[in-house]
């Protein structure tokens, strides 16, 4: 597939770029033979209520929008509910229940919205994407069809009922392709590190190694790009 | 007739010699106080007179004049009162002055009178001994609850007194009074702190790095959810500082002494000092300041901790203060009656929540705020501010079945005792140069004593171009590196020290890269 370009849709005019930071932003998509476009004269500040109009640009510029996360009543779902209006067609990414981020998702699925959990749910939805879905799908059903995958999916399910089988399979799928290490040094140490943050204290518990000694082995595997920081922990990285 | 008796008056943390010159002669019965007195020295007059008339001895109805040299400096306080007094009763003749004259020229009286003729608490009297001292007094008569306090400092005699009538029968030879013994420095240490690290269940990750910090003296940040112990966790670090010495010890309780915060059962001050403000301290409450400047949290937190909790909670312009005094180490007031210099080396302590709800990066709890409310939130601290802080460490909430567990942890003082070490290191290392930890290297000191391998270069080259670690945190993590080499007792910066020293940057990485 072709290299994809970007638009940007402003609430504001070009000589007032908001928030600043993003100035670098714009010069990128710029840069980059992107388009950006406003309905604002190029002296407009921004306010508030322009964001919630320039949706409407978006989703009318839009053969479809998917919706990643959506809070109760945030800007987000206004635009889904605007794409809607505009005939054009809205995906939603399926998000556990008490997820503040992703009440809005999971409502538009109710209300119809496409549910999609890959690639292929949103090119199989246009006719002119088609001819891409065939090897995407072949390539997911590969990763079901291992009988050794199967066969872990079963010893999941004995461990934990809670899980549903969504959650079981896709966290399957990563613990396959956590990079392999290089150097089986700090493999105890990666083997703790997943997809959910753990942190520090905990692994100094699990090894029984020193904190000098551990925070000098998460730095190696991070720099070294098998492991990132985040809130609260470290999780690891997976093989594309 | 003239007499003239000393004392000592204090500007900031130094003192001054006062004269007390009073002359009593025939004429309209008057009572003038001369000298630029303020308010507290002029209602002295009514103190200092009736606590002669309740002590058996007649004021005199004549002329008094007392003059308090130099005329020219501003006095306050009511410290005058029992020199006054014993000026007036030397000039009446109520004390013999002949057998006294040599005496009195190395003596100061210090003290304020009660309408009944006792002799009352005054504050300062540490630095008004070591001025004493200084300018070759050999005996100070004071109020009896100062006694210890003063018994501190060597070569000077310590009368405690308790009222007017003992210090007139004492200097006519009537009675004697025992001198106050001398207090010894090192007996008067204690070492029961009533915090200690064995009462932390896990956080070891917050252990080490406050470890780190009391070691080479660097400002620490702890970042966390609400009530995972980041508050109990630096309660804590007073019991692993290193110990006091003398000098240290003394310079803690001046500040204290002048500002009234001494004990009787502490005459000094033996513990590093924990300061720990509500955010709602004024900047003058926080730095020092009013009319004649007192010291304040700062300087109080001297050779300390000034710890800060909810450290976003403070008004902004109030933290901001904090810069100079970070970096000077002193702070110096200026007010219209005087400009005072007050000390504070403190170490820098403070605690806040991640985001706006407390549970950014909670394993407990879902946060729910969005990443420009949380921005906004760390924004609060400002970057000079943040530039000034060495050591970032995440506090994560602990267990229940942790907190049940009875696992041991480290206590205090085998701590104690690797801080120890790494802080000898580090004063046998700049001895010559002014400077006795880690986290007052200057950039040239650093290019001196933080050296890397080739290898060490390499990788933090690579760790500033991969994890977005900002420029300012450069210095930062050479001065800890080098703290964890000493802690580690290690001439060299190893790799591995290098890698750690990172780990304490949290802040330029998550919340601050852009």
């Amino acid at each position: 597939m072709e290299k994809g370009r970007t638009i940007a849709v402003l609430g504001n005019g070009f000589n007032h770029i908001f928030p600043k930071e993003n100035i670098e932003l714009y010069n990128t998509i710029l840069e980059n033979d992107g388009l950006i476009v406003t309905e604002y004269p190029p002296d407009t500040k921004s306010k508030s209520s322009f964001f919630l109009k320039r949706n409407r640009i978006i989703s009318g510029l839009s053969l479809g929008i998917l919706v990643v996360e959506a809070a109760h009543r945030s800007g987000t779902s206004v635009t889904a509910k605007l794409a809607k209006g505009q005939d054009r067609k809205v995906f939603a990414l399926p998000h556990e229940i008490d997820d503040l981020h992703g009440v809005g998702t999971n409502r538009l699925i109710r209300e119809g919205a496409i549910l999609v959990t890959c690639t292929s749910d949103i090119l199989c939805e246009f006719d002119q994407f088609k001819n891409f879905v065939d090897s995407n799908i072949i390539n997911n059903l590969n990763t079901f069809n291992n009988s050794n995958t199967l066969d872990n999916l079963i010893d999941l399910k004995k461990k934990n009922h809670k899980l549903d089988s969504f959650s079981k399979v896709t966290l399957r799928i990563k613990e396959n392709q956590k990079k392999k290490l290089k150097n089986t040094k700090f493999q105890d140490v990666y083997n703790l590190v997943n997809d959910s943050p753990i942190s520090i204290n905990t692994i100094c518990k699990e090894t029984s190694k020193s904190i000098s000694e551990i925070s000098n082995i998460l730095f190696m595997l991070e720099l070294d790009g098998y492991i990132k920081k985040v809130a609260g922990g470290y999780i690891c990285i997976f093989d594309k | 007739m003239l007499s003239i008796v000393k004392s000592i008056a204090l500007n900031g943390l130094n003192g001054y010699l006062v004269q007390i010159q009073v002359d009593v002669s025939a004429g309209m019965p008057s009572f003038e106080i001369v000298g630029l007195p303020d308010t507290s020295i002029k209602e002295s007059k009514e103190r200092v007179r009736t606590a002669i008339k309740n002590s058996n001895t007649e004021f005199l109805s004549r002329k008094i004049v007392v003059n308090l040299a130099p005329a020219s400096t501003k006095k306050e306080g009511s410290i005058f009162d029992l020199s006054i007094a014993v000026g007036i009763l030397i000039a009446n003749g109520d004390i013999c002055s002949s057998n006294l004259e040599n005496d009195l020229q190395e003596t100061i009286f210090v003290g304020e009178l009660a309408l009944d003729g006792n002799i009352e608490h005054v504050n300062g009297i540490l630095p008004i001994c070591i001025e004493a001292r200084n300018l070759g007094i050999k005996k100070i008569v004071l109020p009896k609850s100062n006694a210890k306090e003063a018994s501190v400092i060597e070569d000077i005699k310590v009368i405690p007194v308790s009222n007017l009538n003992e210090v007139i029968n004492y200097l006519n030879g009537v009675i004697k009074i025992q001198e106050t013994p001398k207090i010894n420095f090192i007996s008067s240490l204690n070492s029961n702190y009533p915090f200690d690290f064995a009462d932390v269940k896990g956080q070891e990750n917050v252990k080490r790095a406050l470890e780190i910090s009391a070691a080479g003296f660097h400002n620490c940040l702890l970042i966390g959810s609400p009530g995972s112990g980041k508050t109990m966790l630096a309660r804590c670090l007073p019991s692993i500082l290193p110990k006091l010495n003398f000098e240290e010890a003394l310079e803690i309780t001046k500040i204290h002494s002048i500002s009234g915060l001494l004990s009787n059962d502490e005459p000094l001050v033996c513990t590093r000092p924990f300061r720990s403000p509500h955010h709602t301290i004024t900047q003058t409450s926080l730095v020092g300041g009013g009319k004649n400047p007192k010291p304040g949290e700062i300087s109080l937190a001297h050779y300390g901790v000034l710890f800060l909790d909810e450290l976003t909670e403070f008004n902004k312009s109030t933290l901001e203060l904090l810069r100079g005094p970070l970096e000077d180490r002193v702070v110096t007031i200026s007010r219209l009656n005087s400009t005072v210099t007050y000390p504070c080396n403190f170490m820098f302590v403070a605690s806040m929540n991640p985001c706006p709800c407390g549970y950014f990066g909670s394993n407990d709890k879902e946060c729910s705020c969005n990443e420009s409310q949380i921005q906004k939130y760390i924004n609060k601290i400002s970057g000079p501010l943040l530039d000034r802080i060495d050591i970032h460490i995440e506090v994560e909430s602990v267990k229940y079945d942790k907190l049940e567990s009875n696992s041991s942890a480290e206590n205090s003082k085998t701590i104690r005792q690797r801080v120890n070490n790494a802080r000898n290191i580090q004063l046998e290392r700049y001895k010559n140069h002014n400077i006795f930890s880690n986290s007052q290297l200057t950039p040239k000191l650093i290019n001196e004593y933080c050296k890397l391998s080739f290898e060490s270069k390499k990788i933090l080259r690579n760790a500033f171009e991969n994890l977005g670690l900002s420029a300012r945190a450069y210095n930062r993590i050479l001065k800890v590196a080098r703290t964890i080499a000493d802690l580690d007792n290690s001439k060299d910066i190893k790799t591995y020290h290098l890698t750690e020293a990172i780990q304490y940057r949290t802040l330029d990485r998550k919340y601050w890269s852009r």
